[in-house]
C-alpha cells in the first residue's frame, strides 16, 4: 500500500507516534519578527517528519532525538505572518486556550489563576518538542537549540517542560499516573500506506474496520464530511499541517487512590473492577467490552485485538458504563447511526506522562508535580477536541447522564455522580447500579494553548517571511 | 455560531439594551426564513400534505420493511431518525404565500412580495454546530426533500456552504422561553419513562415481604438505571460554574468562577 | 389538522409591526428592548402558566435577500413571529394567556398594527387569530405529554437518584421502610415551578 499522503512534508508524531521513552519541550518567545524567522532557518534542518525511518547498513535509521514546532496565533503575529492569513486561522485558535479557558470547563481548580505561570502569560510562542532516546540525546539538542537562540535577540526561552514514559518496576511503560495503561486506541488515518488495525478507525456498513478520512487530522485532505476542512490561507501555509492542542494537566494521585480506595470497598465487584468501570478498560488496557470479568494480556497484548469492538452489543452499558472514559471519548457506533457522528470528533493523541511515579501501595500526593501533557492532533480544535472536552468530558447528555462528567477529567460539582449499571444476569447485588457520588477533582488544568503544526514546505515560507496572500 | 460559543452562552451578553436570545438553558430557538418561488411553493404544500396523510395512514413507528422506499419519500425515515437522534423538543415548517402575510389595516401597508415564504422554528437541545451537522450527516435526504423548494437553495452536503446558508436566512430569537430550561430532550424523555416505571413498582411493592421487595427492587432499579440524568441549567461554560470540589481533598482553594 | 400533534399545539402568529419610518422611537427597538427588560425563566412573566412549554418571540425585519439570481424582496412593514408549543385549545390558551399577564401583552404587542389591548380577552383571541399562519408540518418528540408531568417526572429523577444514593448497601428491611417513606414524599406537591431551573 503506497502512502498517499506526502509524509516527508508532514511534521512527525502526527499520522504515526514516536516511541522515544523521553521528551522535553521548550516554550520559545519571539519578540522581534526577524530574530524568529532567523532562529526558525537555524533549526529547520533538524526538524523531523513523518517519513519512515529506514534501516541501512545495518542500524535502524531511527535518529537518537527528534524535533517538531508548533506556532501558536501569538506566535504568528510576532513572526508576521501576513495580516490576512492571521485573520484566516478559526476563530478558537486565534483566542487561544486561555480566553477560552471557561468554555472548556477549565475552571475552579483548573481555572488559569493557578496556570504555571508561562502559560497564564501567553508567553508560548513557539513550542519545541524534543524526544530522546536518553536524556543525553535530549540534552545534546536542547543544548543546540539554545545556541541558536542565544544568537538572537529578539528570541528567548519562556520555560521548558520534562516528560517521559514512567519508569515502573525497572522498565519503561505505557502507563500513566493513576496506573492505567494509556495510548491504545489512537484512529487509522487514510493514506499513511500502513494498514489499519481493528476498531481504531470507522465503522463501515459490513461491520469492518475502515482507516478514518485524513482531513479529519491533516489540512489539505478530505475529511469525513467529504470537503476539506476549513483552513487558514494560503494553500501553501495550510497544506499538511494540523491543529495541536497542548494541555498540562496536573493528577491527583492521593485523592484519586483515596476514593478508589473507599469505594472499592463499598462496591461489591471490588477495587480492581471499579477502576475498570471508572475508564472502560482495566489497568492493563484490555477493554472492558471484550473482557469483562477480568484482565486478558494475551487480548491487549494482540494490536489486532485489544481495539476490536463495539458498543450496539451493549446499549446499557453493563459491561463497559456509559459513563466510562473511553467510552466517553470515543462512543463508537452507540450513536445509533453506526458511528457516524463520532467519526467527526475523533483525534490523535500524542500525550506524555510527567513527574515520578508513585509505587503501587503508596498513598501518594496530590501536590508534588506529576501528571499528563496531553496533546491532540485534528484539523478542527473546535468540531473535535473542544467538542470533546466540552460535550463529552464534561457533560453526559449524548449518554443518558444528565449533567454528569467524566469521572477522571470532568471539572465536578458537588452533585455529580458516575452510575456504574447493574448486570441484570445476576443475582446478587452486582445486579444493582452503583453510584459513585461525592468526586473529587482528580484532574487539575495547569496549563497550555493551541498551536499549528505547519508543513514543512509552510514551515519553510514562515521561516523565510514569504508567506503571501491574494 | 461556533459550536463552543453557543454551548457556553446561557443568554447571550445582555449587557445594553439588547441581547439576541437564541439560547434558554439547555433549548435553543431557531428561525430560518427561505423565499419560494410561488409554483414551487405549491409543490411543497402537496408534499407536506402527501406526509401528513402518511403520518396519519401509517402512523410514526410501523413500517414495514418493504415500504422503506415510501418511508423515505413520505420522511418517515427522517422522523424515525429525528426521533432517534433525540435532540427536538418541537419543530414546525410554516408556508406563507405572498399575499397571506397577515393584513390588519389600520394604515398597515399591503404587502407586494415576489417570493413565498418558508419559515421554519425548531425547539432543541445541543449546539447549533451539532444541529447542522446532525441534517447534513444523518437526515440530509429528509432536509432536502423540503428545502430543494427554495430559492438558491443550498444542498446539505458539503457541509460548511450548509451551515453558511442557514447562518445567513437565521432570524435571531429575541425573547425565549422554556418551562424547563435544565432539561435536554432526552432527560425529558427518561424522566418520562422513569415515573411510569416508578408508579408500576411502587404499587406493588409496598404490599411484598422485604426479601420478595428487595429482589423486585433490584428488577426495577436494573429497568431505570439509565433514567438518572442530572438536570440543572448549569451545564455550559456561560452559565454559572461553581465547580467546588471538597476542598480538604487535595488543598485546593474553591474558586466561585464568574 | 395540521397545527396539532397529539394533544400538542404549534401556534404560528405573525403580527404585523407598526412602520419605524412613520414613528419614533422605532417600533421593533422598542419590543426589543421591552423583550429585553422582562425576566427569564421562573421570573417570566410567561411562567403564570403552565400550558406551554415553550415560547418564542423574534422581530423578522425584513426578509433574507439570496443574491442573484434570486430577486431583492422587501417586507413593508417588520413582523413580530410569536410562537408557542402548548397542550390544549387554542381559544382557552390565548384566553388564559392574556388574563395572565396583561401588562407582557401590552408591552409586546402594543406597537402592532390592529392591536386591541387587554381589556377584552374575546378580541385578543381574535386578533391573534387573525395574525396566525398554519403550520403545514408540525413535530412534536412527546405529543401529548403536558408541562405538569414534565415537571412532576422531572423532579421525581431527582429524587431517585437522592434515594438511590442514601440507600445504597441497606439491608432489605430498612431498604423497604425507607422506600414506603419516599413514595410519600413523592406523592407529595412537585416541587419544580414552570421555568425553574
Amino acid at each position: 500500500m503506497s502512502p498517499q499522503l506526502e509524509l516527508n512534508d508532514i511534521q512527525g508524531n502526527t499520522v504515526f507516534g514516536y516511541r522515544f521513552p523521553h521528551t522535553r519541550y521548550l516554550f520559545i518567545r519571539v519578540d522581534r519578527v526577524e530574530s524568529g524567522r532567523r532562529f526558525l532557518r537555524s533549526i529547520l534542518a533538524d526538524v523531523t517528519t513523518s517519513a519512515r525511518w529506514e534501516s541501512r547498513n545495518g542500524s535502524s535509521g531511527k535518529p537518537s532525538s527528534t524535533l517538531n514546532v508548533a506556532i501558536s496565533y501569538a506566535g504568528f503575529v510576532a513572526l508576521g505572518l501576513p495580516a490576512r492569513s492571521l485573520a484566516s486561522f478559526p476563530c478558537e485558535y486565534q483566542q487561544g486556550m486561555l480566553a477560552r479557558a471557561t468554555l472548556n470547563h477549565d475552571t475552579g481548580c483548573s481555572e488559569p489563576s493557578r496556570w504555571d505561570e508561562v502559560w497564564r502569560t501567553g508567553a508560548v510562542h513557539v513550542l519545541l518538542s524534543i524526544y530522546g532516546r536518553d536524556v543525553a540525546a535530549l540534552d545534546e539538542k536542547t543544548s543546540r537549540i539554545e545556541h541558536a537562540i542565544a544568537e538572537f535577540e529578539g528570541v528567548s526561552l519562556a520555560g521548558r517542560q520534562g516528560a517521559g514514559k514512567l519508569f515502573i518496576d525497572g522498565e519503561y511503560t505505557e502507563r500513566e499516573h493513576f496506573g492505567y495503561r494509556d495510548g491504545i486506541g489512537n484512529p487509522d488515518v487514510d493514506g499513511t500506506g500502513v494498514a489499519g488495525r481493528p476498531g481504531r478507525g470507522k465503522l463501515s456498513a459490513d461491520g469492518s474496520w475502515l482507516p478514518l478520512a485524513a482531513g479529519e487530522f491533516i489540512l489539505g485532505q478530505p475529511d469525513e464530511a467529504q470537503e476539506n476542512p476549513i483552513a487558514p490561507v494560503p494553500v501553501q501555509l495550510a497544506r499538511n499541517g494540523t491543529f495541536m492542542v497542548f494541555r498540562k494537566l496536573h493528577q491527583n494521585v492521593a485523592s484519586f487512590r483515596r476514593y478508589l480506595g473507599e469505594q472499592g470497598r463499598l462496591y461489591a465487584g471490588g477495587r480492581d473492577l471499579l477502576a475498570a468501570k471508572f475508564v472502560g478498560r482495566w489497568w492493563d488496557g484490555t477493554p472492558l467490552e471484550l473482557s469483562p470479568d477480568r484482565a486478558d494480556p494475551a487480548l491487549v497484548g494482540d494490536e489486532n485485538r485489544n481495539n476490536d469492538f463495539r458498543y450496539t452489543v451493549d446499549p446499557e452499558g453493563v459491561r463497559c458504563p456509559l459513563s466510562s472514559h473511553i467510552r466517553r471519548a470515543n462512543p463508537r457506533d452507540a450513536d445509533g447511526f453506526g458511528g457516524t457522528i463520532a467519526n467527526r470528533h475523533r483525534i490523535i493523541r500524542r500525550g506524555v506522562s510527567y513527574g515520578p511515579w508513585t509505587p503501587e501501595g503508596k498513598p501518594g500526593d496530590d501536590e508534588s508535580e506529576h501528571g499528563f501533557i496531553f496533546v491532540a492532533l485534528n484539523a478542527s480544535i473546535e468540531r473535535q477536541f473542544e467538542f470533546v472536552q466540552q460535550q463529552w468530558m464534561n457533560y453526559g447528555n449524548d449518554f443518558l447522564q444528565g449533567n454528569d462528567r467524566d469521572l477522571l477529567v470532568g471539572t465536578h460539582r458537588p452533585q455529580d455522580k458516575m452510575v456504574i449499571q447493574g448486570d441484570p444476569a445476576r443475582r446478587d447485588v452486582l445486579k444493582r447500579p452503583f453510584l459513585c457520588t461525592g468526586l473529587p477533582q482528580f484532574v487539575e488544568t495547569r496549563g497550555g494553548d493551541y498551536f499549528f503544526v505547519p508543513g514543512m514546505n509552510a514551515l519553510r515560507h514562515i521561516a523565510n517571511g514569504t508567506v503571501e496572500t491574494h | 455560531m461556533l459550536a463552543a460559543d453557543v454551548a457556553g452562552t446561557g443568554r447571550g451578553d445582555s449587557i445594553g439594551s439588547y441581547r439576541m436570545a437564541n439560547v434558554e438553558g439547555k433549548a435553543y430557538a431557531i428561525n430560518v426564513v427561505t423565499p419560494l418561488v410561488p409554483w414551487k411553493a405549491f409543490i411543497l404544500r402537496i408534499y407536506f400534505w402527501v406526509i401528513l396523510q402518511a403520518i396519519k395512514l401509517v402512523g410514526f413507528l410501523d413500517i414495514p420493511r418493504r415500504f422503506s422506499f415510501l418511508a423515505s419519500v413520505t420522511l418517515i425515515r427522517t422522523q424515525l431518525d429525528l426521533k432517534k437522534l433525540s435532540f427536538i423538543y418541537f419543530a414546525r415548517w410554516t408556508l406563507i404565500g405572498r399575499k397571506n402575510f397577515p393584513y390588519l389595516g389600520d394604515g398597515q401597508p399591503v404587502e407586494d412580495l415576489k417570493y413565498d415564504y418558508m419559515i421554519f422554528c425548531s425547539n432543541f437541545t445541543g449546539t447549533w454546530d451539532a444541529y447542522i451537522d446532525a441534517f447534513s450527516q444523518i437526515i440530509p435526504a429528509g432536509i432536502d426533500g423540503i428545502w430543494q423548494w427554495t430559492v438558491n437553495y443550498q444542498r446539505t452536503q458539503p457541509l460548511t456552504p450548509f451551515k453558511k446558508h442557514i447562518a445567513a436566512n437565521q432570524a435571531d430569537t429575541d425573547y425565549y422561553y422554556s418551562a424547563y430550561p435544565g432539561a435536554s430532550t432526552t432527560d425529558v424523555r427518561l424522566a418520562l419513562e422513569l415515573e411510569a416505571k416508578f408508579t408500576e413498582f411502587a404499587e406493588s411493592a409496598l404490599a411484598m415481604p422485604p426479601e420478595k421487595f428487595d429482589a423486585a427492587y433490584s428488577d426495577f432499579l436494573i429497568q431505570i438505571q439509565n433514567n438518572l440524568a442530572t438536570t440543572g441549567h448549569d451545564v455550559g461554560a456561560g452559565a454559572r460554574d461553581e465547580s467546588i470540589s471538597p476542598g480538604d481533598q487535595h488543598g485546593c482553594d474553591t474558586a466561585e468562577v464568574r | 389538522m395540521p397545527n396539532v400533534s397529539g394533544s400538542s399545539y404549534g401556534l404560528t402568529v405573525l403580527s404585523p409591526i407598526r412602520d419605524e419610518r412613520r414613528h419614533a422611537p422605532s417600533p421593533p427597538a422598542a419590543i426589543r428592548a421591552y423583550l429585553n427588560s422582562v425576566g427569564t425563566g421562573k421570573d417570566s412573566p410567561l411562567a403564570r402558566l403552565a400550558a406551554h412549554h415553550f415560547v418564542r418571540f423574534a422581530v423578522i425585519d425584513d426578509v433574507f435577500f439570496e443574491a442573484y439570481p434570486a430577486h431583492a424582496d422587501h417586507l413593508r412593514s417588520p413582523y413580530l413571529l410569536f410562537t408557542s408549543d402548548f397542550n390544549g385549545d387554542l381559544d382557552d390558551y390565548l384566553t388564559r394567556f392574556v388574563t395572565a399577564m396583561p401588562e407582557f401583552v401590552r408591552g409586546v404587542w402594543g406597537n402592532c398594527y390592529g392591536f386591541p389591548g387587554t381589556e377584552s380577552a374575546p378580541r385578543f383571541v381574535e386578533y391573534i387569530k387573525r395574525c396566525q399562519i398554519t403550520t403545514s408540518l408540525y413535530f412534536a418528540d412527546n405529543p401529548t405529554t403536558t408541562v405538569e408531568q414534565v415537571l412532576k417526572a422531572l423532579d421525581l429523577q431527582r429524587k431517585m437518584i437522592g434515594f438511590i444514593a442514601r440507600t445504597q448497601g441497606l439491608d432489605a428491611a430498612p431498604l423497604q421502610e425507607a422506600f414506603r417513606s419516599f413514595v410519600s414524599e413523592v406523592r407529595r406537591a412537585s416541587t419544580l415551578a414552570p421555568g425553574a431551573d
